[in-house]
């Protein structure tokens, strides 16, 4: 089996990326082309991690490079289903706080349906602190 | 980045007794008028202290002095001289603690939070104290340590940040007052402050700059080009074997993950791993052909999502030895066991 495998599907006008295995320097050129399909599909694209076992930084620069294309075009790119124990670079760097996450997938196309989530939104996906990297 | 002699700095001197003597406190102040860099610009002095009184006094008056002209102050002491200093400060917005025994378990944590502190405070002088040696670090963390105290100059020479780092030199091994000495362009003793004579900017200690030592025999060893996924599976097999907590894998996986991604981005060759543990710790070394020239490299939190890694590794590992140069690089990263009987030994 391949170190990562991409699938993308519709669902009502979203793009959902379902990502399995992962996420890392040698498998995020594939996350990146992925995703930029999906970004001329869709304006608004969910990223679904929850079959991501690992995901290192490169992929977080890959996210992040979508993630504002998509929001200067009035749209956004939201994470769905992240794991702490296996996509824990997402908090330790701070970018739990500032993407729009859900807990699952449906979640993630009911927030969309009801308008773009921007960054933040009620129904953030709750994964416990790191441990204090700054003073509290 | 001596500016002014001691003698003539300018700043407030502040009385002790009258500001923040506890109600009740039993101790007292002797080292009166504590005076110390004021206003913009960098300042890293040391204080090496014998009594308590003394430690008390120069922290406590450059905390005070830092408040006074509303500069934001970051306290990282170890717990007990925290708790007591805390203890012995109202409240204040500007004024934050952290346990220097978390946050400096591993030193190259320090300055990146000093960093998170100055933005969270952008456009103000910040004050800093810490205090990064204490007794009973291992001989790999205070040579860590010390490079710490030597990248402070590098890392603030052009910021508005003060240091002060109190050392116990009644307790500390006199080679770790001498590098203070050579690390601190300004030292505070029982006979007040002064310049210090064997300021070295940009000195490392001998034994900070030295190769590592050897990987022992019995490490497990594990060459690489780009099947990171079966170095990651390796790394997280024997640190489970090793009894490393269950909460702590992901962060040496991470930290693993980083470095050896590091090496498909800046070498055209492969690495080596080399997994050993002993009572206390798992450690691993990563060693490639790579030569990272920026002595600052994961010691600020980078602004964009590049260059995240070594910023990673630091944040997540308990100790990380870089040594680097024109024939490769090797970092080797410790992650401590948790203290339980009946561990397989090392």
């Amino acid at each position: 089996m391949d170190a990562l495998e991409l699938s993308s599907h519709r669902e009502a006008d979203v793009t959902v990326v379902a990502a399995t295995g992962d996420l890392d320097i040698v498998t995020s050129p594939r996350l990146d082309a992925t995703l930029t399909e999906a970004r001329r599909a869709s304006t608004n694209v969910i990223l679904d991690l929850s079959a991501v076992d690992f995901m290192d930084t490169s992929c977080l620069a890959v996210i992040v490079g979508h993630w504002k294309k998509l929001s200067a075009r009035g749209g956004a790119l939201a994470l769905a289903g992240a794991r702490y124990r296996y996509t824990k670079t997402l908090w330790i760097t701070g970018l739990a706080d500032r993407l729009p996450m859900y807990e699952t997938v449906a979640e993630a196309v009911a927030a969309c349906a009801g308008g773009a989530p921007q960054d933040a939104p009620a129904g953030l996906a709750q994964g416990p602190a790191p441990r204090p990297a700054t003073p509290r | 980045m001596i500016r002014r002699s001691a003698g003539t700095r300018g700043g407030l001197s502040v009385k002790m007794e009258a500001q923040v003597a506890p109600a009740g406190a039993t101790w007292t102040v002797t080292n009166m008028d504590a005076e110390f860099a004021t206003g913009g610009g960098f300042s890293h002095e040391a204080v090496l202290y014998r009594q308590p009184a003394q430690y008390r006094s120069a922290v406590l008056g450059f905390v005070q002095d830092g408040l006074t002209q509303s500069q934001p102050v970051l306290v990282a002491l170890p717990p007990v001289a925290g708790e007591s200093i805390r203890g012995s400060l109202s409240e204040h917005p500007d004024l934050a603690f952290v346990d220097m025994d978390q946050l400096g378990r591993n030193p190259g944590r320090i300055i990146p939070a000093v960093w998170d502190f100055a933005d969270r405070h952008a456009g103000r002088p910040v004050r800093f104290v810490s205090e990064p040696v204490w007794p009973g670090r291992s001989a790999a963390e205070i040579r860590a340590a010390v490079t710490h105290e030597a990248m402070v100059n590098l890392a603030f020479a052009a910021a508005s940040v003060s240091v002060l780092c109190p050392y116990d030199v009644s307790r500390l091994a006199p080679a770790v007052t001498a590098h203070a000495s050579r690390t601190h362009p300004v030292l505070h003793t029982e006979d007040g402050a002064s310049e210090s004579p064997d300021y070295a900017a940009g000195h490392i200690p001998p034994s900070a700059r030295w190769a590592l030592a050897r990987p022992p025999q019995r490490a497990q060893r594990l060459d690489y080009t780009t099947d990171l996924k079966a170095v990651r599976a390796a790394v997280s097999r024997y640190a489970t074997d090793a009894g490393l907590a269950a909460d702590r894998l992901p962060d040496l996986v991470i930290a693993v993950g980083e470095v050896i991604a590091n090496t498909l981005r800046h070498t055209d060759g492969g690495g080596t791993v080399y997994l050993w543990h002993t009572r206390s710790e798992v450690i691993c070394q990563i060693s490639d052909s790579g030569w990272i020239t920026d002595p600052l490299v994961g010691l600020r939190r980078p602004l964009g999502p590049g260059g995240l890694g070594l910023w990673v590794v630091n944040q997540v590992c308990d100790l990380v030895e870089l040594r680097t140069g024109k024939r490769g690089t090797s970092i080797r990263m410790h992650m401590s066991l948790p203290a339980r009987k009946g561990r397989r030994r090392g």
